[in-house]
Order: C-alpha cells, then structure tokens, then sequence
C-alpha cells in the first residue's frame, strides 16, 4: 500500500469530526464580537483559509526543495498537489474575505489595504504554477523548473507576509500576533479548532490527490506495458507530475 | 439554531446572517465540487486500472501456455493434446487483445 493512502480513512474521519465540532463551536460556544457583530463568524473560516493556503504554499516549495535535492519524482507530486490545493484554499480565502469586507467595510474589495492585494499577489503569483508545468513538455525538465518555482515563491510568501506585518497602515484586523492575538477564551478555542479542521482538510485532501496521481501513473504505466507507447497521451499534454 | 441566532447577533440577523451564510455556503460548494470531481477521476482510474490488469493477466498467461506448448513439443501425446485444447478455448481473447491494440489511441481519453 502506498504511504499516500495508508492512514486515508482515519484522517478523513478526524477532519470530518475536527470540522464538524469547528462550526458547532462557532455557531453554538463562540461569542459574539462586541463591535462586529454576528458578520465576525466569517473569521472563524476565512483566516484558518488563508492561514492554512500560505503554509501550504511555503510547503510546496519545501517539497520542491526536496525534489531539487533527491531527483524523487514523488517530491514533484507533493509539491504539485501542495501548490493545486493551497490555490483552492486561496480562492476560498479570498471570496470568504471578500464576503465579510462587504459585510463590514461596505466593499467588496478595498485596493488600499497591503494585506489584500498581497495576498491576491501571492495567488495570481502561484496562478502561473500550472501554466509554466503546462508549458515544458520533457517531464524532467517540467519537474525541474517547477520545483524551482516552488522554491523562489515559496519563499516569498513568507516575506511577503512579514513585510505586509510591518506595514504601519492598514485597516485589516489582526488576530493573530506574537502575544497571542486578542481573542477572548471561547473565541480563541474555537478559531485554533477551526485552524486545526482547516488543516486536516487541507493533509486529507492532497492525499486523496496524491492516491488519485499515483493510480494514474500506474495505469499510465500498465497501458504502455500492454498497448505500447502510441496508447498514452505525451506527458506534456498535462501539467500534473505523470 | 434559529432561536439561537435570533438571541444572539449584534448586528440584526436579516443583515449579517446572508453574508455569514454566503460565505460558509462557498466553503462548502468549493470542498465538494473538487471533492465530486476527484471521486469521478478516482472511480474512472479505477475501472481503466481494473480491465488493464486483466487484460495483462489475460496476456501473461497466454504467452506461459505459447511457452510451455513450445516446451512441450517433446512430452507425451496427452500433455500435448491438453495443452492445443486450452490454447484453442484461450484464441477468442487472444484475439481481443489484438483487437484492442490496434483502437489503443481511442481508449486515452480518459486519461489527464
């Protein structure tokens, strides 16, 4: 059995239990905030979104790293999956954000604030991923600049993020800081539940992906083996690790 | 639930409570359309993986018995006999596999 799908049934059944208590909590426990109102709900699924997409982002290009270094082709498909799921966390993330922004601001979206547009950089930066894979038809050397890519923007975002942090203006609240952020108790549990669901969604989910590559690659594989190398499509036809 | 959110908002809920709802109703519609279209892919890969396998066992076995029925040309009349038989019963498939082969470039779609 592949290391991608040992442990699949019970992580899915941790994330299903982990999410499902989240917005138990942030429905049922957590607070209202006293200033928002009942439209801060929102934080308890866009932060843990954009929290959860950076991270992945940054891991994407650790596991390009570790592809650079070992020459795995497996590293390629984790920094892929990493990247193509982190992108949908983004999305969600952002509409989310943008959601609550219209709640609270009035606006859908507000060009002032260094931590939006950051953020809709770090995306439209990792919107190129697939598009520069798709590009490269020598799977070698698809894996090879991709990982590369991986590595110089999974750098950025946490830079990006810090540079963002030090920026004196903006109007974005902050949950989150060194000191523990300014969340009471009930709201506090709930978010770091909230963060945890997120998370585990985000492990169970690229190992779906991961499980669901690998089946391919197999059959990819037995179909050369029984029909030769005209029967499968050439590999730079997709942008995913084959 | 409703009485629950009726005590509770801050801010009226006929205001905030759409905006609360549209934003976890994306959420939700984000996680199962890609969840959807990777137990479609999965379910697809699968059943390609399933006749692939068959097919090749198909194959390793016919190319055994062709082994075993060259090796064979020196043993007794009954082995001999037994093994003609199983080749003929096998021909049908034999000739499946050839078949397929030739339509091997229509069978891809599936893949990507």
């Amino acid at each position: 059995m592949s290391i991608h799908v040992r442990h699949l049934r019970g992580l899915t059944i941790a994330t299903a239990v982990t999410v499902t208590a989240a917005l138990i909590l942030v429905f049922f426990y957590a607070p209202l905030d006293a200033e928002q109102g009942f439209v801060q709900k929102i934080f308890y699924i866009h932060v843990p979104l954009a929290i959860v997409s950076l991270v992945g982002y940054c891991l994407g290009g650790a596991f390009g790293l570790m592809y650079l270094r070992t020459g795995k082709r497996v590293w390629d498909m984790r920094s892929y999956c990493a990247i193509h799921m982190s992108l949908i966390f983004s999305i969600g993330g952002i509409v989310a954000g943008s959601i609550w922004a219209k709640a609270s601001w009035g606006h859908w979206w507000v060009w002032s604030e260094p931590t939006l547009v950051s953020y809709l950089i770090v995306i439209l930066l990792f919107c190129t991923y697939q598009p520069l894979r798709f590009s490269i038809e020598d799977p070698e050397r698809q894996a090879r600049y991709a990982a590369v890519f991986a590595v110089v923007c999974g750098a950025f975002v946490p830079i990006n993020f810090i540079v963002v942090r030090l920026s004196a203006e903006y109007v974005h609240p902050r949950v989150l800081n060194l000191e523990g952020g300014n969340l009471p108790g009930p709201m506090k549990l709930t978010f770091y539940l909230s963060l945890l669901g997120i998370a585990l969604l985000f492990a169970t989910l690229m190992k779906y992906e991961m499980a669901a590559k690998e089946m391919r690659i197999e059959t990819r594989r037995l179909r050369r083996k029984l029909l030769g190398d005209d029967a499968v499509r050439p590999l730079g036809r997709t942008a995913s690790p084959s | 639930m409703i009485a629950l959110f009726a005590e509770a908002p801050a801010l009226p809920l006929h205001t905030a409570g759409p905006y609360v709802a549209a934003a976890y109703i994306v959420f939700l519609l984000i996680v199962l359309i890609y969840v959807w279209l990777m137990a479609r892919k999965l379910i697809n890969n699968s059943r390609e993986l399933r006749e692939l396998r068959t097919r090749l066992d198909e194959r390793t076995r016919l190319e055994e018995r062709t082994e075993l029925e060259q090796r064979g040309s020196g043993t007794e009349p009954e082995a001999r006999a037994a093994i003609a038989k199983e080749t003929d019963n096998d021909s049908d498939s034999h000739y499946q596999v050839e078949l397929d082969e030739t339509g091997a470039g229509t069978g891809g779609a599936g893949l990507q």
